[in-house]
Order: C-alpha cells, then structure tokens, then sequence
C-alpha cells in the first residue's frame, strides 16, 4: 500500500473512532489537504455532515475547533481582533487615580499590548501552541471584501495589527471552509482551496452512521429508516432531510420502541415532525404517500 | 514543475500536463500552482491507486461544483479513452487487485492512441472559443453530448457581434448607474443609525476618555438580490438571447444576481453566464436544453424555482424579475399556486413581456391574466428603450 493510501486509511479510521463514517474518497481528499497544508472548501447541501467534519477532525487530532460563522456585515473586528477599549479606559482612569505620576508613566505600549488586545477567531487560530482545526462556516454569506482579507490570512498566515505589528502564525492550523453557494465565490478563492463536494451519503454509510450514533436503534431498523428518508430525499421538498434529521428520527423511534416501520405507520406520522421542517412540505406529505414510501422500504 | 516530477516518467509527466491543459480548456480555473501539485503529489506514490489519483485531481483541479460535477467524465475521456466504460468497471469491481493498476510505463505507452482516441485535441483557449462559435467544423469538448438540437440551434441564433456588443456595454452601463444611485440613497438614508461604541471610545482617547464626540456606525449600501426568470421558449425566440446578454452584463456589476432559464423546465445559467466569451457561453446554454422537448410551462418552473432554490434564494427578501411572453401550455392552476407561494417572499416581483411593446398587445392570454394581480410591474422588454427604461423598476429591487 502505497504511503497516500496508508494515511488515507489512518484518517479514515480516525475519523470513525470519532463517530464520523467519511466515504474514501473524502478520505482521500483530507489526507491530500493535510499533506499540502491547504485549506479545504467544502460545498453541498445543509445537513450532509460539513460543519460536523470539522468537529471530527479537531477530534482525531485532539485539538481545539474554532469557528468563524459569517455573516453579511462581518469585519475585522469581530473576525480577526479588536481593543478592548473599555480595559484600557479603566486603565488610564486607574492610573491617573493613583497618582499623576504614573499616569504620565503610563505609555502606549502598555495600553496597546497584548492585555488588552481580544483574540478574534482568525487571530486565535494562528497564535495557539498546538495547531487547531479553523472552521469558516458559509463563507458564501460574508462579503467580498472580507473575503478578499480572508484570502490574504489564509495564504501568508499572518495578520497585521497597526498598534502591534505583524503576527506571524506560530502554527498552521487546518483550515475548513463551508459553503452553501448563495453567491459566487471568487476564483482566487477556489484556486486556494482544494475542493470537495459533499453529497448525501449512500445508503450502507448512513446505515452505518446511524448504527454508530443511535447505538440503540437495530440494524434492521436502521435500515428501513435510512431507507425511508433516502425516498424521501428523491422527493421535491423545500428542506431536504439531512443526516441529523435522520438521526433525531431514529433516536425519536428507538424512544418508542418501534421495531419495524410498516407496523407504525400512526407512529410514522406522529414523528415526522423529525424530518419535516416546513408547513408546505408537510402539507405535500399525506398519509398515503407516506404509506406509499413505507411499502417501497419493506 | 520538472524539478518536482523528476521521478516521474518523462511521457506521463507529459500526459498529465496535458491532461491539466485540457481541463482548462474546457473552463476549469485552476492555475499553474495546481499544475504543479498534481504532478508532486502523484509522483508520491499516488498513481499506484488509480482511484486515489483520480480523487486527489479531482480535489485539486475542482473549484466547483460544475467543475466537479463534469470531472469524472472529462477525467474517463482523457485516461481511459479507449475503454469508455472503465469507470463503471470500477465500481462494479471494487476489489483493486482485479483491475490493472495504472503503471507509469503502460500508461505512457497507451498514451499516443489514447490521444488519438481523446475528445480535447491540444490548442490554445483562443481556438476553443473558434470551435464554439464555428460548432460543424470542430465539436465542443465540454458538451455533455454532441447530439444536435433544434432547440440548441434556438440557442445560438444571436444578433451580430457588433450589436452584442453595444447591448452588453449598455446593460452594464444601466446597472452600474442603478448601483451608484442605490449607494446615494443609503447615505441619504439617516434613520437608524447605529453608535459604533468601539469607534466612540477610540475617538475618546485624545480627550482623555470623555467622549465628546459619537461615532457612528456606517451603514453599508445592501447589495439587493435579484433572481431573474427567463423564458427561453421557441415562442420567446427573438427576445431571450437579448435577455441573456442582458443578465450577462447585471452579472458583472451585481454578485448577487441570479439568473435561471425555463422553457420545460428550470436550469440555473448562472454558471454559463459567466463564461468569458459569448460563444462559450452561448455553447453551454445550448447543452444545457439538450433534449428538452417543446412548450413552456411556466407554472411548473416557478414551481421548481421556489422548490429546489427557494431556502437560498428567499432568505433576504429577494426581488424576482420574470421575464416572459406567458403563453403557458401548463394547467394555470399550477401557475397561480407558484405566484401566491411566491408572493410574499419576494420584495418586488416583476413581469416583463416582450409582448408589451407591440401596438395593440393586451395581456389576453390565460397565464397573463392570472399573473396580472401578483405582480408589482408589468412591463415590456423588447429593445434597448424598455430596458433603459427598466432602470427606476429595478432600483425599487
């Protein structure tokens, strides 16, 4: 086995120790990102397992996950870092309380140091001892010009702070971005990243990952019930159920004792609750196709 | 790059530079660093597992989905041009010690009948876009399928370059113009100001912490979001490459626009929009009605649109511009189903109908007149005035 496969295989294994079923090809492509010391983007629907990736991954490395959730509107100051100005106010109005003299020994530098500086996701990322997992949540959502920023940080690692001079990274941190494409990201984005596009996954690793967090829940069970929301994924619905759904409707079944879907289908109906997120899309699921859905999992 | 790839065969290095170039041509937008990469990280021991070469091209060479959605396929034509159907024998063979290992050696011999075989015959990007525009003499490689179409031909019928030209310059010059008026108006715009308490208390420092003077939070100008529907129907023929062109140039100036075509069913074109030359793009908007059959059914795509695009599009009050000459052939229940769900998740919902500029043109047919009470504008769109005059409308968006 050739040395890729080997550490493909390693952190495919890792990542199951975890709780998370990564089909080999993800495999591949973290190994690759690992290698070459590249962030990651990482686009598909909600609910296939993007942001819950990253929190395997801090797990398999044991490190600390730190995530920046974008928004429209996201600047530095709540990214990379900001003065805590309030401390440093207290601190001149302390010292001038003490005495006139240390005020006027008071200098610039002891208010814009280190004490007072907040770390921001972006800043903490690049100056821990051990190198975290950095995941930036829907990237899509921040605006261009944080993103051109954001760029800048990801290919130098380094952040420059006026009143303090440059920050170097003392580690690399493995960096994943998400994207839910509700806008076009720029190209010099994309051609920094290695790229993965996550689908929902087959019906074995669902299987595999529902037996692996519902540990309660049958095989047999586990089955038709991946089965069941996988019908449902072919669908048109508004929300597609993701992987969570699924697990919250397993775990909602097992409560229940259900056994075998098709002797429940009342049951079925009173739960669907776990899968369906909105009016219309429950209003398109009667009892019929419901009942059409189950026989097709039997 | 040679130095990295000094372990490598010298054919094989040669092959997968090849390789590289041709997913370029066929608008992938990767750069030279990538290039580089593939051949680093393959001489690692990464060819002796064909499928772990193909997945780490694929991860590096992608940057979308589109890219990584055409991968395989393009990956398949280029190695395994004289066994089509290779990919499917490794999945239905999952063993890899059944199947032959890609050998340095083997491959660099297989590789001038392969390349004879191959569907990307070498050229620069200039000679793509020729093969676009003239489609008989040379085939396009990114078509999904060479198969002609009527509806393609529909595709490609544009108006002469000079015109294009002058039309996209023009529709960019509308949106710019809209965008800086938009940007006037938020500054104008004092209510709701914000104190930026940050800001306030930096500004304190010179007056030792008293803070005599506010700042303000600035609002930024929202960028609006737009969806623009476009019927490309045979009925619509004349108008939706003028529409397309249109798009095109709202693309440049506004990130957020997005832009589907419909006539049977609903395709995002975004993607195709932002081709960098009118022939590829008219090119790819041709594959994409590959095989669509004739009509428009207008309901079942804004049906579709609010479905399948709905939770992204609607989440920050988008405006949605439809543009059609709604001769419907789908039942018109469907239709005013898709405009009531719309309604109230739209800001502004237009209408605009080629139609409308035509002397002695009502709004007669079924699906006009079932629209008519949904839509805040109903307005034309057939020459460069109605869309100049579309200005003030979309600066309501």
């Amino acid at each position: 086995m050739s040395e890729a496969a080997a550490s493909m295989q390693a952190l495919r294994a890792a990542l199951q120790r975890q709780g998370y079923i990564a089909d080999t090809s993800l495999a591949c492509t973290l190994a690759l990102a690992q290698q070459l010391r590249r962030p990651l983007l990482i686009e598909g629907e909600a609910g296939v397992g993007k942001t819950e990736l990253a929190k395997a991954l801090a797990g398999t490395r044991d490190c600390e996950l730190i995530r920046l959730q974008c928004y429209e509107g996201l600047d530095v100051h709540s990214a990379v870092y900001d003065w805590n100005y309030q401390r440093q106010l207290l601190a001149i109005r302390l010292a001038e309380a003490a005495s006139p003299e240390r005020a006027a020994a008071l200098r610039e530098e002891d208010l814009f140091s280190s004490v007072h500086l907040l770390e921001r996701p972006l800043l903490r990322a690049i100056t821990r001892e051990q190198a975290p997992v950095l995941l930036i949540d829907e990237i899509d959502r921040a605006d261009e010009e944080f993103e051109a920023y954001l760029l800048e940080v990801l290919s130098d690692f380094q952040i420059s702070i006026p009143e303090l001079g440059t920050i170097r990274a003392k580690t690399v941190p493995a960096v994943l971005l998400t994207s839910n494409a509700t806008r076009e990201l720029s190209d010099a984005l994309r051609r920094r990243c290695l790229y993965h596009y996550l689908e929902f996954p087959s019906h074995e690793r669902e299987v595999e990952i529902v037996v692996t967090r519902v540990p309660d829940v049958g095989r047999a069970l586990a089955g038709q019930i991946v089965g069941f929301v996988q019908e449902l994924r072919q669908i048109e619905l508004r929300k597609k159920p993701g992987i969570a759904e699924t697990l919250d409707w397993a775990a909602a079944l097992t409560g229940f004792k259900t056994e075998k879907l098709q002797d429940e289908p009342e049951r079925v109906l009173e739960t669907l609750s776990c899968l369906i997120k909105t009016r219309e899309d429950r209003g398109a699921l009667g009892a019929d196709t419901v009942e059409r859905l189950l026989a097709k999992v039997a | 790059m040679n130095a990295t790839a000094s372990h490598l065969d010298h054919d094989l290095a040669a092959r997968i530079t090849g390789f590289v170039r041709a997913l370029r041509e066929n608008g992938f937008r990767h750069g030279l660093q990538e290039s580089a990469d593939v051949l680093r990280t393959l001489g690692e021991g990464g060819l002796l597992e064909p499928r772990l070469a193909r997945w780490r091209m694929r991860s590096l060479l992608c940057g979308s989905h589109r890219e990584w959605k055409t991968f395989d396929e393009l990956y398949d034509h280029y190695w395994f041009a004289t066994r089509r159907r290779s990919r499917l024998r490794e999945t239905v063979q999952p063993a890899a010690s059944e199947r032959r290992p890609v050998d340095p050696g083997e491959l660099a011999q297989a590789a001038p009948d392969a390349a004879r075989g191959a569907p990307v015959p070498p050229g620069s990007a200039d000679t793509a876009d020729e093969a676009a525009q003239d489609r008989d003499g040379a085939p396009l490689q990114a078509l999904p399928s060479r198969a002609e179409s009527l509806e393609r031909r529909d595709f490609r019928r544009l108006h002469d370059a000079a015109e294009q030209r002058a039309m996209e310059a023009l529709a960019e010059r509308v949106a710019r113009r809209m965008r800086r008026r938009l940007g006037a108006r938020l500054r104008r715009h004092h209510r709701g100001l914000k104190i930026d308490l940050a800001g306030t208390l930096r500004g304190a420092l010179p007056t030792a912490g008293e803070p005599l003077r506010l700042v303000l939070r600035r609002r930024r100008p929202r960028q609006p979001r737009l969806a623009l529907v476009i019927d490309v129907s045979a009925s619509m023929n004349p108008y939706a490459m003028f529409m397309l062109r249109f798009a095109r140039g709202l693309c440049t100036v506004f990130p957020r626009l997005r832009v589907f075509a419909f006539h049977t069913r609903l395709v995002d074109i975004g993607d195709c929009l932002h081709e960098p030359t009118g022939p590829r793009m008219a090119a790819r908007l041709a594959a994409l009605s590959e095989g669509w059959s004739g009509g428009t059914r207008i309901g079942p795509s804004l049906e579709t649109l609010l479905m399948r695009y709905g939770r992204e599009l609607f989440r920050g009050r988008t405006s949605l511009i439809v543009v059609s000459d709604g001769l419907d052939t789908a039942e018109p229940a469907v239709l005013e189903g898709a405009l009531q769900a719309l309604r109230p998740r739209c800001r502004r919902l237009y209408w605009l109908n080629p139609l409308l500029g035509r002397d002695g043109y009502a709004p007669r047919a079924r699906a006009m007149q079932l629209a008519l009470p949904y839509l805040d504008a109903f307005a034309p769109a057939h020459d460069l005035a109605s869309l100049i005059a579309l200005e003030p409308l979309l600066r309501r968006c």
